[in-house]
């Protein structure tokens, strides 16, 4: 009788082991880094009939997945990775050093309605293999970009710093053009209405993300 | 946030070489026309500002209903962004007063009762001086954002009690009621006299004068000891301190010096009723090459108010209220802007003042002002309320952002963050410049009352 049970019982057990690895395999499937507290930047410049601005900020949140396979210390082929990533730039944290500039961009950009910028990586390919384990990786990077509630798709070159694997800092500059999110470029109406902000923005992008301390690890 | 340098103040870092550039171009003028003073643009080159946006109030709390609190109270009303939703004072007649000045606030006879009320983001301490140091260390631990009234403190540990609990909350902002550092009039002078558009700067003089016996009068005797806080020099820093700070931190700033030695003279003149507070003080404030800073205050006189006069080699510069003039010297160089500025002829006597308005021609340009007119018309403590209020979004939004993307719990980066938005901030005195200016005033006093020189050791200055 007991060896009916016990015969009953390994198949069951089996079953819900191989089910529990597979689903912790499952869940592991790609390695997580976090963003980190501080170090990322994000840095736009733009034109206006009177002078140049910039625009800084240091607060880019979000995640970002690969992978375990890839070999992210080593030198990995060209091609497809597989990888996952969001990113989030509060609107109201890039500041200008000028009080009413920022004002008057997050009116345009409807902070209020729309507070934040976000990121949505959807596909990723190494370009190049790197000749060594310490030269940065650089990917063609395609994207779902939203601002001001506009999403529209992304493609840009970015180059991963991974000379610390635990911590990769991504690195990436995109050009956009503000009416391409329903922006209109700023034209504040003094100065005789000379002043005209450019359509076209320069946006420089360091993004730094750490693998988790484990827990009690803090 | 509590910057302990002095980053909120654009003009701070201007140098004679940018300043002038910026006169030769278009001459001083554009400066003086275009907004070199916006403290919030910036530079000359910006657009000028927008209709300030009305942005979501701050729930304050005001701590102190006296004259100055109530003073507080109506100036806040004045301001888009506050809303006066708790006023505290343990007199009951002070407290009623206060009320009056802000009829949606709640009413407290103690003020640890209105810390409690979570809605109330931020408190204005303007309790007499000795009793800051507790008020604002209950209001920082309470988690409010504090604005404290200078001088910051009666004594010295007092004061660095405060700084020090203001670097342990740094989530939150400190900011010391030294009103000048946030007046945009001031900043227009700051960059003026910084760039040597005055010549070499080598002596001040400033003034208070107001007939006031200090004294108040209550039908219950302890209340009245209690009112004449400011008579008891167990108590109070007196004249040289309460009074003397404001226009002694101005020297300091314009200067960009702290002084090394401060000589006074105090006497009893006109009210000796037994007060052993001076009611005329005289300071020599004594800065690095023998740069000095003639100070007087009185309560015997109201005659030629307060002002305050900067000596350069090139030209003198008049204070007053919210105007300034400048004295040319007859070998000074022409700059160039002056030839279109307004003239005061009579005004000085036989001198020729030459009007120093910030954004000058502009206002000549719109045609709808008349040049004459100052274009800062609000009050010192306007200002420096504006700029807390704003300094409370900003870091509030600061803390938020931060903890929403990142690991709250790394003290170390946020802090890291928080500093970084420091040029986001509007001008406003810092902590350790509060500190500072308490010190001196502290310091001012002993010499008034002893009749002596007293040197001030730069470990002083510090808050470690």
């Amino acid at each position: 009788m007991k060896h009916s049970n016990l015969r009953s019982c390994v198949p069951h057990a089996l079953a819900a082991f191989l089910l529990a690895g597979g689903l912790a395999a499952s869940a592991q499937s790609l390695t997580l880094y976090k963003a980190q507290s501080s170090g990322s930047s994000v840095k736009i410049d733009g034109s206006s009939t009177i002078h140049n601005w910039t625009v800084e900020g240091k607060i880019i949140g979000g995640q970002f997945e690969v992978d375990p396979a890839f070999p992210l210390g080593g030198t990995p082929p060209a091609g497809k990775v597989n990888a996952k990533a969001k990113a989030t730039i509060p609107v109201r944290s890039l500041k200008s050093g000028k009080a009413t500039m920022d004002d008057v961009m997050q009116e345009h950009m409807k902070a209020k309605e729309f507070p934040k910028i976000d990121y949505e990586l959807v596909g990723m390919n190494l370009k190049d293999s790197p000749k060594s384990a310490s030269d940065p990786l650089m990917f063609d990077a395609q994207g779902k970009l939203t601002i001001s509630g506009v999403t529209r798709t992304n493609a840009m070159l970015v180059t991963c710093d991974r000379a610390d694997v635990s911590k990769l800092k991504f690195k990436s500059v995109a050009n956009l053009k503000m009416t391409d999110y329903g922006i209109s470029p700023p034209a504040p109406n003094i100065a005789l209405g000379l002043i005209k902000t450019g359509d076209d923005i320069k946006v420089t992008i360091e993004w730094v993300t750490v693998l988790p301390k484990p827990d009690g690890d803090k | 946030m509590n910057t302990e340098a002095t980053p909120m103040s654009p003009a701070s870092d201007v140098d004679r070489r940018e300043f002038l550039r910026q006169s030769s171009t278009a001459t001083l003028l554009a400066s003086l026309a275009g907004g070199a003073l916006t403290r919030l643009t910036g530079s000359a080159a910006d657009p000028a500002p927008p209709e300030k946006k009305q942005t979501a109030p701050v729930s304050i709390g005001v701590i102190g209903c006296g004259s100055w609190g109530r003073d507080t109270i109506k100036t806040l009303a004045q301001l888009i962004n506050a809303e006066v939703m708790g006023v505290s004072d343990h007199y009951e007649a002070f407290l009623r007063r206060g009320k009056e000045s802000a009829p949606k606030a709640e009413g407290y006879k103690d003020y640890r009762q209105m810390l409690e009320n979570k809605s109330i983001k931020a408190v204005v301490v303007a309790t007499p001086t000795h009793q800051h140091k507790q008020v604002v260390l209950d209001a920082l631990a309470a988690g409010k954002h504090v604005y404290c009234e200078a001088p910051l403190a009666s004594t010295v540990d007092d004061a660095r009690d405060i700084i020090r609990a203001s670097r342990q909350h740094f989530a939150q902002v400190f900011q010391p009621g030294l009103q000048h550092r946030s007046d945009p009039q001031r900043h227009f002078l700051l960059q003026f006299l910084r760039s040597g558009a005055a010549g070499r700067l080598f002596k001040a003089r400033s003034q208070w004068h107001k007939k006031d016996s200090w004294r108040r009068t209550s039908p219950n005797p302890e209340r009245e000891k209690e009112l004449n806080w400011r008579l008891d020099s167990g108590l109070s820093i007196g004249l040289a301190g309460e009074v003397s700070v404001q226009h002694i931190d101005n020297a300091s700033w314009f200067l960009k010096e702290e002084p090394l030695a401060i000589q006074g003279y105090g006497s009893i003149q006109l009210w000796n009723d037994g007060r052993e507070v001076p009611d005329n003080v005289h300071l020599i404030i004594e800065y690095p090459q023998r740069v000095l800073l003639a100070h007087e205050a009185c309560l015997g006189t109201s005659y030629d108010s307060d002002h305050e006069t900067y000596y350069g080699a090139e030209s003198a510069v008049l204070l007053r209220k919210n105007k300034a003039w400048m004295f040319r010297e007859s070998d000074a160089p022409l700059l160039g802007w002056e030839v279109y500025a307004r003239k005061d002829k009579d005004t000085f006597f036989d001198e020729l003042g030459i009007a120093l308005v910030a954004n000058a021609t502009k206002l000549a340009a719109q045609g709808d002002k008349p040049v004459e007119e100052a274009p800062y018309a609000n009050t010192p403590l306007y200002y420096a309320l504006e700029a807390f209020l704003h300094n409370v979004h900003t870091i509030s939004d600061g803390v938020a952002d931060f903890t929403e993307n990142f690991d709250a719990t790394d003290k170390k980066a946020m802090k890291e963050y928080l500093d970084s938005l420091h040029k986001a901030l509007m001008p406003s005195a810092a902590p350790l410049e509060g500190y500072r200016a308490t010190v001196l005033a502290i310091v001012a006093n002993q010499a008034a009352l002893k009749n002596q020189r007293v040197t001030i050791p730069k470990e002083l200055l510090q808050v470690s």
